[in-house]
């Protein structure tokens, strides 16, 4: 391979090569095709001929018939093979980029998802996609039909008409640039209307979320008003697109029909002085109506061509990125359990998100990590799994520089639960298993258990095997919270992170799930970052993180002991404690639906 | 009678009915509907033309040897390409145009009654799902007019104009035609119906594919972090596999039509030569007319191979329209009665009576979250609601201003009801500051005006008197900025100061205000307790407080827990008690301190 990155369409020709055949077949099967339909109108011709010179017997017309007959039905067959050969090709070159793009994903750090939002990226694996599969079917077969066609047509048309060859050449290729024309502008008008439609689509989004608002300002009308606006703006696009596409289909009909009119105008004055038979004549229109079905396709498919070409150029941009963090070549047999940052700084631009973090964390070890919204907790346990582009000597697994240690190898030492918890929409057993598929039930049970969530078991319809919907869309926040441990936890991973793992339950399943992780966790590493102090108190060391530096370090007791931040922060949430407990005493009052009840059962209580 | 076919019955009628609520908002231009109307038979007429006089020119003019009639037939042959081109360019742009108007009235409507729905519908409803109907829904209804599917009547239109023009030419020509044709419909329709079939597996699998990539991409740290790279690959690469196959299903389908179409010509010819042949050699039957017969064989297949892709988008338009005729039917619960009184100068005081709420059905006694709460506000009077979360603070105010309604109780202002007061007069004489400070699109001047009739002048004098106008003004284009998504340009405390802004254009009689806890650094801090003091100056109001400067403007404390109240007073006389309050202020002050 060359050192220059090759060109979007040199990518599309190595993908499509690898179904030359199915290619080779489509096209040589279009050439049947053509063939095939050229001998019809001689046919046509011959059979009018004879009609019209006397003396004809049924028997010759019939054989003609039959033959006719015996084409269509070859032509047929020929027809729809081509096509088939021809789209299946170009569906698996389209199966084959979409395999290649999410590969290729795989592969990408988060900062490239920073930079590429899904819905960007969708849209290049979805839209730009079927554009460049519509070039690659409809469009190939189209260019290389009217080849075929204008090729096999007009030297036919031309030894029964010169005259007719001539009209036809003046009125067809000007044509088919009009038709182009017209399907660009129908394709920018389709832009605008679905830049419109987003308009739309975000106003009312907006209107929706704020519809408090405006309802408290009783400005309903304030806001149909602005609405309308945008809904106008969208007829007059949509009202343009009518247009355009009543043109453009009308075009169609009336391409073919005005080629009809002239070649028999022209071809009948040659009939009536004798210079041509009626049957040629008929053959002629024949063949004109051949050519305008292609003449017409070529347009269309010209501005698909460049549809095609820059789609392919924006999926081309995404393969060819390379991914910031590469694998290192090392895979140590064993590794020890411990990590240790030495030094460690990251910036996002102007912002240092972690500035000179030095924490050593020994096998079978605790660390709780503590710290307001922003502080460089997560960036620093993203470090550790070289999730983030980090710096050579910096970060250390086991002893080794992460930077050299192969990827695999150095994540398999981690069971990450971070604090977005994304599930996916399969069910909550194949959730838990994620990371080892071949996992038995009683291995999945056991980590849910390990990560308290055996008792909402029950109350799911069906158990294990619920469905848990879209981003776990199905489970409260607490549930998806324990569903990630215990995705984690099933790996029995040498490093646990709990990264803000544990904000979604309340204080009581906080203290049980990190009662149970003290338990089968015992003598194995672990790190905890938390907001509350409740989660990380049992640590064997606590770190305090502010503006991306370590403020304070020391065990729960030290730091308890000392007037800082740690201290602060620990008596505000046992106060919030103590309102919490007391906002939780009885009701003195029975509510109407208690009255109700005890009314009804009355008698039995 | 089965029950099937009662259902049967009762979805046709259904259709029907939907039809025609459809119907009223498509038809509202009835000059470009009778425009239409004649353009579409003016459609059918010329299609049928050119074909006629192809066979006159053959069949009369050659045989003839008269110059001056070929002259004619060609001169009316252009007539008819002129009027197949303007008929039927005429009659699917009137069409299509009338369907375009329907759909903005549709959405104007839809938009309309979105917003007069209560909000229990938005609690019900993600914004997504309703967003959808308003877009996507009406997208696909609009897609009839769009694809030309709405043709359909006019396709049998001239499909039978096509098989009169037929039958008038050569009865014995078209039956012998029709011994071809009937077989090809026939198989075309059975191949339609697999190929619909088909499409709706494609449509299935490309779902399946979007929703997994669009998981995956935001997943893609999880897949990293659990090493299932490889595994999820192959799993995408299976689902691809499988679109891949349905799709193949579709292009044969597909591929067989297409065939079949361009043979059914050829095969039609062949058969009018064998069996019309003897019918020509005696003259009956000139090739004209055989020509004639090929064209208007293909003009007869066309609109037939057509019909199943039309009727697909007929039916997903169909789908869409039943799901936008449901949010239209969805019910406002809240409105002004008919004989509502306008709400006018508050005279003396707004109260809850013995209040009981719950948002749904209360089928438990937790459901319950205000429990019997009567409380007066007396006109000119300031009331702070502090309680700890979901203690019912934020649903006393939005029971105010008749957001929701009780279950039991009443909310009344100097003793009339709410609910015998107009709504939109209640909502603008209580201006609601909410936590979530919501900013719209549009530019700051927009947001700040909100609708009201304010000068510009009198929108930045209102800035001026909350702190707001100075960093507006710094911003480059000022009042004339654009806000972003959410108001995203603005710092937390900024929009803050921006809704006071809007609620002192909207100069309320009552403020209900709940009170921001987002942390702000000690200057905006400090703008914000001055603008709450310029709000609150002479007015009647009631906030949910967080801060403790805020209690201390205020001229009562009432202190709730579970949906009860359980102290009353002044800052002074609570903190001398030893209740929830005092507690609560603690904590505050923890918080403040750390």
């Amino acid at each position: 391979m060359s050192g220059t990155p090759p060109s979007a369409m040199a990518r599309l020709w190595r993908v499509a090569r690898v179904h030359t055949r199915r290619w080779l077949w489509g096209f040589v099967l279009l050439l049947l095709t053509n063939a095939s339909a050229m001998v019809i109108p001689q046919l046509v011709r011959r059979a009018i001929d004879d009609i019209n010179a006397s003396g004809v017997d049924a028997a010759s017309l019939r054989d003609l018939a039959i033959l006719m007959i015996a084409i269509a039905v070859a032509g047929a067959v020929v027809r729809s093979l081509s096509r088939i050969h021809i789209f299946y090709a170009a569906r698996d070159v389209e199966m084959d980029l979409r395999n290649q793009f999410y590969a290729h994903l795989t592969r990408m750090p988060a900062s490239f998802f920073q930079r590429h939002p899904t819905g960007d990226l969708m849209s290049r694996a979805t839209n730009d996609l079927t554009q460049v599969r519509l070039f690659l079917g409809p469009g190939l077969l189209n260019m290389v039909n009217t080849a075929i066609a204008y090729a096999s047509a007009l030297p036919l048309l031309f030894t029964l008409s010169p005259k007719l060859t001539a009209i036809t050449l003046a009125i067809y290729p000007p044509s088919f640039f009009v038709v182009q024309r017209v399907s660009r502008w129908l394709y920018q008008q389709n832009l605008a209307q679905q830049a419109q439609m987003g308009k739309v689509s975000n106003f009312v989004q907006e209107s929706l979320a704020g519809a408090h608002v405006t309802r408290a300002f009783g400005r309903e009308q304030h806001q149909a008003r602005r609405f309308e606006e945008l809904n106008a703006g969208l007829y007059a696009i949509n009202a343009k697109l009518t247009k355009v596409r009543a043109v453009l289909f009308r075009l169609v009909t009336a391409l073919g029909s005005f080629g009809v009119l002239l070649a028999v105008m022209v071809g009948a004055r040659d009939v009536l002085a004798g210079d041509l038979t009626a049957g040629e004549l008929v053959a002629a229109v024949e063949y004109m109506a051949l050519l305008s079905w292609p003449t017409f396709a070529l347009g269309w498919v010209l501005s698909m061509v460049q549809r095609g070409r820059s789609s392919m150029d924006r999926i081309d941009g995404i393969l060819r990125e390379e991914p910031t963090i590469r694998s290192g070549g090392l895979t140590p047999e064993a590794m020890d359990p411990s990590v240790e940052t030495r030094a460690l700084t990251i910036a996002f631009g102007e912002r240092r998100a972690l500035d000179d973090v030095s924490v050593r964390l020994l096998s079978g070890k605790t660390l709780g990590i503590v710290g307001p919204i922003g502080s460089g907790k997560t960036t620093w346990v993203r470090a550790l799994l070289r999730l983030t582009e980090i710096e050579r000597g910096q970060v250390f697994v086991g002893g080794h520089d992460i930077v050299d240690l192969d990827l695999g190898a150095l994540r398999r030492m981690f069971g990450y639960v971070s604090q977005t918890h994304t599930l996916f929409s399969k069910t909550l057993a194949e959730n838990v298993s994620f990371g080892d598929s071949a996992a038995s039930v009683e291995r999945i049970m056991r980590a849910l258990t390990e990560a308290s969530f055996e008792r909402d078991l029950t109350a799911l319809p069906q158990g294990l095997e619920t469905p848990v919907g879209e981003r776990g869309i199905m489970l409260s926040g607490g549930q998806k919270q324990r569903a990630s441990i215990a995705r984690a936890l099933l790996i029995d991973p040498p490093i646990l992170v709990l990264d803000d793992a544990l904000s979604s339950v309340d204080t009581e399943t906080e203290q049980r799930i990190l009662g149970h992780l003290r338990r089968v966790r015992a003598g194995r590493t672990t790190v905890i970052v938390a907001h509350r102090v409740t989660a990380v108190q049992h640590a064997d060391e606590i770190i305090v993180l502010d503006r991306g530096k370590v403020i304070e370090r020391g065990t729960h007791k030290t730091l308890r002991a000392q007037d800082g931040a740690y201290a602060r922060m620990a008596h505000r949430q046992e106060l919030e404690r103590a309102v919490e407990k007391s906002s939780l005493a009885p009701a003195d009052k029975s509510s109407p639906i208690a009255d109700a009840q005890a009314r009804v059962t009355g008698g039995a209580r | 009678m089965t029950s099937m076919a009662l259902e049967g019955n009762a979805r046709s009628q259904a259709d029907w009915k939907m039809l025609k609520r459809l119907l009223v908002h498509v038809m509202r231009d009835k000059r470009l509907l009778l425009f239409a109307l004649i353009a579409y038979p003016l459609d059918a007429l010329a299609a049928i033309l050119p074909p006629f006089l192809v066979r006159q020119i053959l069949d009369v003019a050659i045989p003839r040897h008269d110059a001056d009639l070929l002259l004619w037939f060609c001169g009316a042959y252009l007539a008819t390409l002129f009027l197949e081109y303007g008929a039927g360019f005429a009659s699917l742009y009137a069409m299509g145009i009338l369907g375009q108007r329907g759909m903005q009235s549709l959405r104007r409507d839809l938009f309309a009654h979105v917003q007069r729905l209560p909000a229990s519908f938005f609690d019900r409803n993600p914004v997504g799902r309703t967003l959808t109907r308003l877009t996507n829904d009406v997208e696909a209804v609009s897609d009839v007019f769009a694809t030309g599917a709405v043709t359909i009547i006019a396709d049998v239109l001239t499909i039978c104009a096509v098989v009169g023009m037929m039958l008038w030419l050569d009865v014995r020509l078209t039956l012998l035609a029709f011994l071809v044709v009937p077989p090809l419909v026939l198989m075309a329709a059975v191949m339609q119906r697999y190929a619909r079939i088909s499409f709706r597996e494609v449509r299935k699998h490309i779902a399946r594919i979007n929703a997994y990539l669009a998981e995956h991409i935001g997943g893609m740290g999880v897949v990293q972090t659990f090493r299932q790279e490889a595994r999820t690959a192959q799993e995408f690469t299976k689902l691809s596999a499988e679109f891949r196959d349905a799709n193949r299903d579709a292009i044969f389908y597909d591929a067989v039509l297409f065939a079949a179409v361009e043979a059914i010509g050829t095969a039609a010819v062949a058969v009018l030569i064998w069996f019309g042949a003897l019918d020509m050699t005696t003259g009956i039957v000139g090739a004209g007319t055989l020509v004639a017969f090929i064209q208007y064989i293909r003009r007869f297949f066309v609109p037939i191979r057509d019909l199943s892709t039309k009727y697909t988008v007929l039916q997903s338009a169909f789908a869409s329209a039943e799901r936008i005729f449901q949010l239209l039917d969805e019910r406002v619960t809240i409105v002004s009665e008919s004989d509502a009184k306008p709400m006018e100068q508050l005279r003396h005081e707004v109260a809850l009576e013995d209040v009981w709420f719950a948002y749904r059905e209360p089928e438990q006694d937790a459901d319950w979250v205000l429990r019997g709460v009567s409380l007066r506000v007396r006109k000119g009077e300031r009331v702070a609601l502090v309680g700890a979360t979901g203690c019912g603070k934020t649903t006393i105010l939005k029971l105010m201003t008749r957001f929701y309604e009780p279950q039991k109780g009443r909310v009344t202002v100097d003793g009339i009801d709410i609910r015998e007061l107009e709504l939109t007069s209640l909502r603008r004489a209580f201006a609601v500051v909410l936590q979530d400070v919501h900013l719209f699109s549009g530019t700051v001047m927009e947001n700040l005006s909100f609708g009201a009739d304010a000068t510009p002048a009198a929108v930045e004098a209102a800035a001026k008197l909350v702190q707001a106008d100075d960093f507006v003004r710094k911003l480059e284009k000022g009042y004339a900025t654009e806000v972003a998504e959410w108001g995203a340009n603005f710092s937390a405390g900024e929009r803050q100061l921006l809704a006071f802004a809007r609620a002192m254009v909207a100069n309320p009689q009552v403020l209900v205000l709940d009170e921001a806890t987002s942390n702000v650094d000690t200057e905006t801090e400090a703008r914000i307790d001055h603008a709450l003091d310029v709000l609150l100056a002479d007015r009647t109001a009631i906030i949910v407080a967080h801060r403790l400067s805020t209690v201390r403007k205020v001229d009562r404390i009432v202190v709730l827990q579970r949906g009860q109240i359980v102290e009353e007073g002044s800052h002074a006389e609570l903190m001398r008690g030893d209740g929830l309050y005092k507690r609560l202020v603690e904590l505050q002050f923890a918080e403040q301190m750390g």
